[in-house]
């Protein structure tokens, strides 16, 4: 092959003129795409989860409260039953569902989201333009090629509804997508203002029933009846947003703000939590308990924390950033492989995970690598 | 059960990383993109974005080739979304990059690299810059390997069109990505 080009392009580039670097302000720019990210990434409808009967133990239970009721509302089947208990994870091309099904897709999966209707993986395009592909993998381990292609990096989902969402970047508008993964076809979507949305980067809208919430880049939300295309004026909120719950960060110049879990219909604070020097959170599918890695000057400490009560029950081995499993348990990966935790401990499924490699993905988190 | 992996990394290490990698992506960008100002724009947005994901970072060594992917994944983005100039490939070389002293000359490539399609110029750049195989610069890209093989090869000829002297010695673009791939 023509090393004789290689050659060329790093003698090329080699010469090229390299302005330097600016570290606080890619540090500034990168708080404040970390702030907008976390704002948006943990809005759970409390009031509005379905009950199934799928047993197990939660972490709810950790902290001696009354489990949530699960949210997933999947067909009742062991195989649901599994999805629901230890959720959906990906490394490189294959999909693990449940914990014990695995699916090799044909290519390697970008994003992972969890629904109703299973695990929803986004993949690379199909060459015959840039546009991302959507697979299926329900949770007997069938799996179905959507017909979505998709410019966005990250999906949005509900675990209770068989929906996935996306937003392409327009100038000062948001274009948002709503695609049935059961039945096929684009369900609803439409623009929505958001005059902060410079186009490089934004997180997928949150589901809330019928309505979904979009960050408009500019210190608010907004809100978009999905199916009708209304988009609601500034400050008001559908009535699916009662007993809403959003995980946020308070704003702070250096970034260093709590934790803060919002109730979105009233604008009040139902709980503060110390933020750490570095720390990741997520809110539970209930909105009941926050999933909490932070780095104190004690430590670095896991736990979840009842959003309610505020007690925090340690959890030891799970990864420093986590997710929820369908039915509300924690699920995250270690140096063995991926691990659920639950009121009767920890379930390790051993996988050779390369940490340098990284290839890896929970479900509603983009991993480094 | 397995213990804890090690603290996430501090903004201390992050700005280590900035210095010790902006070199490097900055090349990159610039290859992918032509012009200066567009990429320090984008190495810093991939920056940005390799930060708002630095709680979940265990290994500081792997930080840098994320940052790397995320400079090319953001890259293919624009393309899309900004009505990015190099849009609509010219027949004519650009003005040549601003360099410093006598390897001026050494640009035409570089010159010559910005006249091709956006999905060429990414896959010579990820190919032969990167070293990156079809397979990876296909999953880099979001596009199928055929379409890889098949970019390179168009991208070559022009390439060679270009700068007949220079790469007179390249293969012919039967499959002249086989041994990469």
């Amino acid at each position: 092959m023509p090393d004789q080009l290689t050659d060329l392009l790093h003698a090329d580039a080699d010469a090229v003129r390299v302005p330097a670097p600016d570290p606080a302000a890619v540090l500034a720019r990168g708080r404040a795409l970390r702030r907008r990210r976390r704002a948006g990434t943990a809005l759970v409808a409390a009031a509005a989860v379905l009950a199934v009967g799928a047993g197990g133990v939660l972490v709810g239970d950790l902290l001696r409260t009354p489990a949530p009721a699960p949210p997933v509302a999947v067909a009742d089947t062991a195989a649901a039953e599994a999805y629901a208990a230890n959720g959906a994870w990906a490394i490189g091309d294959e999909v693990t569902i449940g914990g014990d099904e695995t699916v090799t897709l044909d290519d390697t999966v970008y994003y992972l989201a969890q629904t109703s209707a299973g695990a929803v993986a986004l993949l690379p395009g199909d060459g015959d333009g840039d546009a991302r592909r959507l697979v299926l993998v329900r949770p007997d381990g069938t799996t179905a090629d959507l017909g979505a292609r998709v410019e966005a990096i990250e999906l949005g989902a509900e675990v209770d509804a068989p929906y996935v969402t996306w937003l392409v970047p327009g100038d000062g508008t948001a274009e948002v997508h709503v695609w049935d993964v059961e039945a096929d076809r684009e369900v609803g979507g439409g623009d929505v203002p958001a005059p902060g949305l410079t186009g490089e980067y934004s997180v997928a809208p949150d589901l809330v029933g019928d309505a979904l919430v979009v960050d408009d880049y500019a210190g608010s939300v907004r809100w978009l009846r999905w199916r009708t295309g209304e988009v609601l004026p500034t400050g008001q909120v559908p009535e699916k947003a009662a007993g809403v719950r959003r995980l946020s960060q308070e704003a702070s110049a250096d970034g260093m703000g709590d934790w803060i879990v919002v109730d979105v219909a009233t604008g009040e604070v139902v709980r503060r939590v110390e933020r750490g020097w570095e720390s990741f959170a997520s809110l539970s599918p209930d909105g009941t308990t926050l999933y909490l890695a932070r780095t104190l000057e004690a430590g670095e400490t896991a736990a979840v924390l009842d959003v309610g009560t505020g007690v925090e029950a340690p959890l030891d081995d799970v990864s420093f950033n986590a997710t929820w499993t369908p039915d509300g348990s924690v699920l995250g990966a270690v140096a063995e492989g991926f691990s659920v935790c639950r009121a009767d401990g920890c379930t390790l499924w051993r996988v050779d995970l390369d940490p340098t490699d990284r290839n890896w993905l929970l479900p509603d988190v983009a991993n480094v690598g | 059960m397995p213990a804890r992996t090690s603290r996430a990394p501090s903004d201390h290490e992050f700005s280590d990383l900035v210095v010790a990698a902006w070199p490097s992506l900055y090349r990159t960008a610039y290859l992918l993109l032509g012009d200066h100002g567009q990429a320090e724009d984008l190495v810093q947005t991939a920056l940005a974005r390799t930060y708002a994901r630095w709680g979940s970072v265990r290994d500081v060594a792997a930080a840098p080739a994320y940052a790397r992917r995320v400079v090319v994944t953001t890259a293919t983005t624009w393309y899309r979304r900004r009505g990015f100039r190099g849009e609509s490939p010219t027949d004519e070389l650009p003005e040549r990059a601003h360099v410093d002293g006598p390897v001026e000359e050494r640009l035409d490539l570089v010159a010559a690299l910005a006249t091709l399609p956006r999905r060429q110029r990414a896959v010579v750049v990820l190919r032969f810059y990167e070293d990156l195989s079809v397979r990876e610069t296909a999953e880099v890209l979001g596009i199928s390997e055929g379409t890889v093989k098949s970019q390179t090869s168009h991208a070559l000829d022009k390439l060679r069109a270009a700068l007949p002297a220079a790469l007179a010695s390249l293969p012919t673009p039967a499959t002249p990505e086989d041994s990469r791939a």
